[in-house]
Parts: C-alpha cells; structure tokens; sequence
C-alpha cells in the first residue's frame, strides 16, 4: 500500500539556505503525482469499511472536492465576472456559460489543485489521528 | 449528486447510536456563550484595543505596543476571521438578506467546528507535545520570575520588537477584547463538537480500529459541511446551487465528466490513476511557482516545527555532551569550581546563542506556514491549515512571545544548571545532560504558557510552592527569636535606632542596587533591622524596582516577602495574581506580617500592619476569599446526583470517576469528564446550593460561604428595603465598586488570558458560571 511514509522516502528533499527542505520542480511533480494515484481509502486505512459505508463517504468527499472547485473557481473571478456568470447562468445558456468560464480560468489546474490538497490534507490528519490512537 | 444545496444539517454519522442522536439533539444549538457578541464585535473591540480612540500614539512604540491597524489591515483582520470586510460589505448585503436567518450563526458554527476539531487533536496529543510542556511550565514558577526580569530589563531587540509585532496581528484574532479571553475556548460550539468527538472516544473505547474510522468519518463529513454551508454563505444559496448544477449538467456537456464529474472525482479519490495525466506534467512547474506543491510537500511531510524542534534538540544534546567531553579531559578543570564556572561561561555564550539560532529557525518555519496558510486560504480551504497543526488562530495568542524565547531557555536552562550545582555540585554531568530536553520543553512551555501579558510589561505573580515552604520554616525561626527578644526584652538596647527612620532617609537614587551605605549598614546591622531597611526602601521605591527585589535570587526571604507584600498592597495593578491560590498568598502575606516583631521601630511596625492590611483586602478583591479545604468523600456526596453547572451536569461515580452530561437530557449516562474538564469547569469559584467550590490543580476542593456575588445580592436585598436617596448612594457606590472590579478583571484577563477565579464574571462568561 502506498501511504505517507512512502511519500516521504520518495520526495528526497533538498535543504536549502535557510534551513528549510525544498524540493525540485520535477521533484515535487512526482510527489503530486504519487498523491494523486494513491487510493485515498487505503491511505485512510478506511478500506476495511463496508462497500456501502465507503461510498456514502466517497460521495461527501467528492461534494467537498466539488465545493472547494467551485468556490476556487468563482474566488478567481473578478466582482464583474461574478456578475456575468451568474447572469449567463441564468439564462441557461450552457455553450455560451461554458466559453465564458474556459476564458477566464483553467478549470483542470483548479481541479487538480484541490484534489491534491484534500487528499494531502486528508492522508496529514487520518496519520495524526493514527499518532493519537497509538500512543494512547 | 444531489445539485440543491440544503441548509445546516448536523454532520450525525449513521453508524452513531440511537443514544448519539439524542445526545445531539440536546447538543446542538446551544445558546452560544458569547452572548450575541458576533465576531464583528471583537474585532471592533480589538481595534479599540489597538488604536484607543481617545489615545494618540505620541511616542516610539515599546516593546509589546500593539500595531495600528490601517484600514486594509482591518479588512484583512476581518477577512482572516471569516467576517465580511468593510469592502466587501456593500456587496455582500444582498446575499445576506437571501440567506436564512441562522446562516450566519451556522458559518461562525463551522469555523468553531473547525477550531473545535483542531483542539481536540491537540487535548488527544496529536498535535504536538506542546501542552506537556505548558503544564510543566506552569510548575516553573522560577522561570515566570526571570521572565519578568526580561521584560523588565527590556532587552527586546529591535528585530525581535518587529517580529512581534508581526505575531500581535495575528493573536489578537483570537482574543475577545470584551474579556480577553480566547474567544472560542468559551464558546459552547466548540464543547458541541468536542462533544461529538468525545462521545466517538467513548463509545469506541477499546477498538481502536473503530475509533479510527469513527474519527476520520467525522473529519470527512465535517469537511463536507464545512465547504456546503462557506459556498452558501459566501455566494448565497442560489447562486452556489445555480453553479453546482452548471458544471455538473451543463459545463462543456460530455467533458465536465471527465475532469470535475463526480465520478471522475471519485475515481481520483480512489486510485487516481493517471486521470489527469494528460494536464498534470504540464501544469507541475506552474503549480510549484505558484507554491501549491511546495504546500503540498509541507503538509505531507507533517509539522515542519515539530521536526524542527526534534532536529534542534538532538543537535544541542550533541553539543551538550561534546562540550562536557571537551572539559573533562581538561587537566585544568579538576577542580569542580572551575569546572563549573566554564561550563556555565560556555553556557552563557555559545550554548545560548545555539538556541538562539534554533528559535530563529522555528521563527522562519512560523512565517513560512504563514505563507503557505495565505495561499491555502485563497482557495477557501481553511480547515486544512487548521487541522495540519499549523498555529492558526486558536493559539496564535500563545505564540506572542515565541520569539522570546530564546533567552527565556537558555536562561532558563542556565539557571536550572546554576541551581543544580549549588545544591550539588556533583551532579553537574547529570544536569547538562538533560539540559536539552530541558531547553526545548521550556521553549514551548514559554511559547505556550506566556500569555498576553508581557505584551504589557506586567509582573506575572509566582507563589513557589518551595519557596513557600522555606518561608514557613523561616517564618518558625522568625517567631522563635522573636519571641526570644520579647522574653529577654531588654536585651535589646533601646537606644536610637540603627536603622534610618523612615521619615528622615533620603529617597534612593539607585532602585536596583543598594547604595554603598545601604550595603555597609546591611553589613553591619544587625539581621533585625534587614525588615525595616526594606520597608523603608520600598516605601520609597518604583513597583519596578520592588519587583527587582522579589525576583532577585540573592535578596532575603523575609525581604521577598516584604516586597510581594507592598506590591500587592500598593501596587496591584503592576501584578498579576491570576494563577496564584489565595490562600498561598494570604499565607505569604501572613509570613510578613510575623516579622513585625522584629522591627524596633513601632511606626514601621504600624506601616507593615497597615500595609499587609491592604494587601489581603486586594488579594479578596482580585482573587476572592479563599474559603476552606473540603474533603473528596465530602465532593463525592455533593455530586453523588448530577449537579447543573452552566449548561452541563456533573455527577461523581462511586469510583472517583466523572461523568458529563448536558443539563436537562434525562435518560442517559452522560459521558466520562476527564480530570482535566474537570480542573477547567470547577477551577475558577463555581455556586453550588449556594456555596461555592473550587478545585485546584492537584484535585483538592475547597468551599467558601460568601462570594462577591452573593454579597452583591445581599446588598440588593438591603436595597430593596431602604429609602430611594440611601439606594441611590449605595448603588452609586456598589457600581463604582463592579466597575473597578471589572477594569480589573480585564486588565487580568488580558494579561493572562485566562478567567481571573473569585471575581464578578463578564456577560460573556457568564454561561460558565454555575447556577443551581
């Protein structure tokens, strides 16, 4: 299983002038990479639920990936452009809604985005919820 | 994927008992404790706080002077706070009106949600150890002394100065300028959601398998809530709905499947695999510009200071032991004195600015996460900085003296050693060797356990228990020979004394030092007049130079407690007596009182009883009488039924074990209350069938009759019952009394940022009050 010890290893930080670990472009591309491949589930150590149990959780996760995607999206928009997509939204247009919002934001770097940080953010608490749990 | 977007539904995880619904339902929507105080009044208040309206700024700004605010920093303060910001208001009113009434309340629920969440892991050790070192802090009462001495001396550099101002900005978010305390550690959301969490511990007590997943169900949904409910708060319920439905429906038809569908979502949930492959390489350099992946990297490596700090402490124990190496094999160090004296020279040099670098790098992480939070948070992700262990609002207050803290370890750790050595000089070895350890724990202990207080260079108050007890013993010997003299009586020459009379001596020039005559008559005269010379100087002398005294290891015990006495007597606003138990204080002040009989001259006596007079009168007033000492069989009786306080039940279990439920739910068990709620609810004066109870850090109770509160009600009763021109008066005067009390309480409070015990509670701790 790939989980966040295998991030770890993988990243090979480099230390840099003041002290901090940073790490090459090409560096960081594969640990986005890894994270984004990984089984959020088994990562979670959830993968022991129930099918059922999974999914219904599978869905709340995607609706706060969702959320967050669109929330990104509009906090990309000026006032202006706000105003416009709620008008073209309105009129139900989806052709003419859909060129608007490609001419204004990369909705796949937006995606992405949001996928990596909930699935960091998930993987960093469910491993600080194991801590708790095991030194108890 | 449901596309309608639907108000606040609690986040009640089905695999949750029946019991748990009910549980929620008497949980959830409690008053809040804030009394109606949004968080728009806080912050209006905290810029009260920051730019007083009837104050201008005439002067360079001292070490721990708040920062100006300007207008963009007043937005930003509200924006970081999750309230609309001035620029933003105009707009957003519109929205506003269209979201249903509790809407707000239900955003200011998520964030409490959020910070409730973060608690947790801290109080469950997942954060960091931080905590361990705050409680033994707060045993350090040694370490509060120095750290006044710091803060008197006023050695902030320039640097550090900017630094904190940096910090300030950050932890007077977390205050309530109404009471200056952590506006959410009152807040009864926050015990909502501490609750949900408490009860998954509870009910998976033993399978930790299951508390896992409990827990990271619970983190999941919450999540899930917390983003619905921000989308509708911020863009309005239609307009969020309207959005959700166009890119799930609507947005480039076929291809919104297949990079924002749920089902593609979901499949990266699941195994990812290479569903954005195509965009990912390419977009790898611009995400890593941007930061995001270098966040990313952040957070997956896990808390940067705590790696920081471990790194840190194992290279000082390194440098430690190579430094004892070093002078071991040093022929010319045999010679314990030496041997001593270069170990502290070294110290007091390298070893210092050794840590000192070490903070310095735990300052830059902090600004770095400060980095990294800002662009998490342009993407609306506030929980995920909250639940990383990044210093987020909640304990921003308990870093304002981070950078300080440097010289507070090193000092700290230096003075343990000196201390060491002297009692045994032996030991030298095994005390460096743990110095260390003894550094870092102290560091965070400072980190954590320096409150607000330096911010105004006010003289935190530390009864050492130890010291205390050598008082005591002094204290005996002092009867003793005072009772000798008074047997002998004329054995003591009742010529003039040789002691200046207090009207005649000239004011001290020098506060600190004694001058050359002073030392030379110290020299001298006899130990009876030492009380006297000091009551003399410290009438004359600045609150700053007494508290010089009481903090200086070299002065007196008798001396000590002369200068704790008139400080509190004349000067208590310099002091802080919160954290300190009455009784230990009236003790101290009591030992005072004992050397009265050895003063010769019968006006100094007078001043010493007159001014040990007024101190218990203030010591009351601040901290509240300090009633008696009560058994626990006696705890256990009172609470053998469920006891109501504030919004909660407590019950003692017949194996000494607390329960918790919330009050009026009949019919089930409640839940386990760990000591620590315990030492929280009950450490501050809590009114019981009209006694009041108390417990202390050790689990001991106390009970007292009369409470301020009480007596005010005793003074309305008189009121009721006296002419109209006698009431007016008499409310005149029980007014002026709250209010000074309550300038107090605030000035205590925002020192200390904790509940002053004994005292008339603010509106807005009031819900904590207990009410039987």
């Amino acid at each position: 299983m790939q989980n966040q010890m295998d991030i770890n290893q993988n990243t090979n930080p480099v230390a840099s002038t003041n002290g901090t670990t940073q790490q090459s472009p090409d560096m960081q591309v594969k640990v986005q990479n890894e994270l984004l491949n990984q089984d959020l589930f088994k990562s979670l150590k959830l993968d022991s639920l129930t099918e059922e149990k999974k999914e219904s959780l599978k869905q709340k996760m995607v609706d706060t990936i969702q959320g967050r995607i669109f929330a990104h999206i509009m906090d990309r928009l000026t006032k202006e452009d706000q105003e416009q997509f709620k008008k073209l939204l309105d009129t139900g247009d989806n052709k003419q809604t859909t060129d608007f919002i490609d001419s204004k934001v990369n909705i796949q770097d937006i995606v992405i985005q949001e996928v990596l940080l909930y699935k960091t953010e998930m993987i960093d608490n469910a491993q600080k919820i194991e801590e708790m749990i095991q030194s108890k | 994927m449901s596309t309608e977007t639907v108000g606040y539904q609690p986040s009640v995880d089905d695999q949750f008992t029946e019991d748990k619904k009910t549980y929620k339902k008497f949980t959830i929507n409690q008053p809040n404790s804030l009394n109606n105080k949004t968080p728009e009044d806080a912050v209006k208040a905290a810029e009260n706080i920051i730019n007083p309206p009837e104050k201008t700024k005439t002067s360079e700004p001292k070490f721990g002077d708040a920062v100006a605010l300007s207008a963009k920093d007043a937005d930003k303060l509200r924006k970081d706070a999750g309230i609309t910001t001035d620029s933003e208001k105009t707009e957003t009113t519109a929205i506003d009106k269209k979201l249903p009434d509790k809407l707000q309340d239900i955003q200011r629920n998520i964030k409490a949600l959020e910070k409730a969440l973060e608690l947790l892991l801290k109080e469950e050790g997942i954060l960091p150890k931080d905590e361990d070192a705050l409680i033994q802090m707060k045993t350090e009462k040694e370490a509060k002394l120095k750290e006044g001495i710091e803060l008197n001396e006023g050695e902030i550099s320039p640097e550090t100065r900017k630094k904190e101002e940096i910090i300030n900005q950050i932890s007077i978010r977390a205050l309530n300028p109404q009471n200056g305390q952590n506006r959410l550690e009152n807040d009864k959301r926050v015990k909502f959601t501490r609750e949900d969490v408490n009860y998954i511990l509870y009910e998976t007590e033993g399978n930790e398998t299951q508390k896992g997943e409990k827990l990271k169900t619970y983190l999941i949904n919450s999540l899930e809530q917390t983003i619905k409910l921000n989308n509708e708060a911020k863009y309005g319920k239609g307009t969020f709905a309207k959005v959700k439905k166009f890119f799930n429906e609507g947005y480039g038809g076929a291809a919104a499947k297949t990079i924002l569908g749920g089902t593609m979502l979901s499949s990266a949930i699941g195994s990812g695999l290479g569903i954005f492959a195509p965009g990912i390489a390419a977009m790898g350099a611009k995400l890593a510009a941007e930061g995001v992946t270098q966040a990313v990297q952040e957070l997956t490596q896990g808390n940067k200071r705590k790696e920081l700090l471990q790194k840190g402490k194992i290279e000082l124990q390194q440098k430690i032991n190579q430094k004892i190496k070093e002078l071991n094999s040093n022929p010319e160090l045999a010679n314990n004195e030496k041997y001593t004296q270069a170990m502290l020279e070294w110290i007091e040099s390298e070893y210092a600015q050794e840590v000192t670098n070490l903070v310095d790098q735990d300052v830059e992480a902090l600004r770095d996460m400060e980095n990294i939070k800002s662009k998490i948070s342009t993407v609306g992700s506030i929980a995920s900085m909250l639940l990383i262990g990044f210093p987020a609002d909640f304990d921003a207050d308990k870093i304002t003296h981070f950078v300080n803290i440097a010289k507070g370890v090193w000092y700290q750790g230096g003075s343990t050693i000196a201390r060491s050595i002297v009692m045994n000089p032996m030991n030298t070895f095994g005390i460096v060797a743990n110095l260390a350890s003894v550094g870092i724990g102290t560091s965070l202990g400072y980190i954590f356990g320096r409150g607000m207080e330096g911010d105004e260079k006010k003289f935190k108050l530390g009864i050492d228990t130890e010291k205390y007890q050598k008082t005591d013993e002094t204290r005996e010997k002092t009867r003793t020979r005072a009772e000798e003299i008074a047997e002998v009586g004329t054995t003591i020459p009742k010529t003039e004394p040789t002691t200046p009379d207090i009207d005649t001596t000239p004011p001290t020039t020098d506060t600190n030092t004694p001058t050359t005559e002073e030392k030379t008559e110290q020299a001298e005269t006899p130990s009876l007049s030492a009380p006297e010379l000091a009551i003399t100087k410290y009438k004359q002398n600045s609150p700053e130079a007494i508290i010089e005294d009481y903090q200086d290891p070299s002065v007196p015990i008798e001396q000590k407690n002369l200068a704790l006495t008139q400080l509190i007597a004349k000067h208590p606003d310099k002091i802080d007596l919160s954290g300190n138990d009455p009784a230990d204080i009236r003790k101290q002040i009591d030992n005072t009182l004992a050397l009265a009989p050895l003063m010769q001259n019968p006006e100094n006596q007078k001043q010493l009883k007159e001014m040990a007079e007024q101190a218990k009168e203030n010591v009351d007033e601040v901290l509240g009488v300090p009633g008696v000492w009560i058994s626990q069989q006696e705890i256990k009786q009172l609470f053998s039924n469920w006891v109501k306080v504030g919004n909660n039940e407590y019950k003692m279990q017949n194996d000494g074990k607390w329960r918790v439920k919330n009050a009026g739910v009949q019919g089930i068990p409640g839940v386990f209350a760990s000591q620590e709620t315990i030492n929280k609810e009950f450490g501050n004066w809590v009114s019981i069938n009209g006694k009041e109870y108390k417990v202390d850090k050790s689990g001991k109770w106390r009970v007292r009759e009369v409470s301020r509160q009480q007596a005010q009600a005793k003074q309305e009763e008189v009121r009721q019952a006296t002419p109209e021109t006698t009431q007016k008066k008499e409310m005149n005067l029980i007014n002026n009394y709250y209010n000074k009390t309550k300038e107090q309480e605030r000035a205590q409070t925002l020192r200390a940022g904790v509940e002053p015990p004994g005292v008339e509670k603010t509106p807005e701790a009031q819900s904590t009050t207990a009410k039987v």
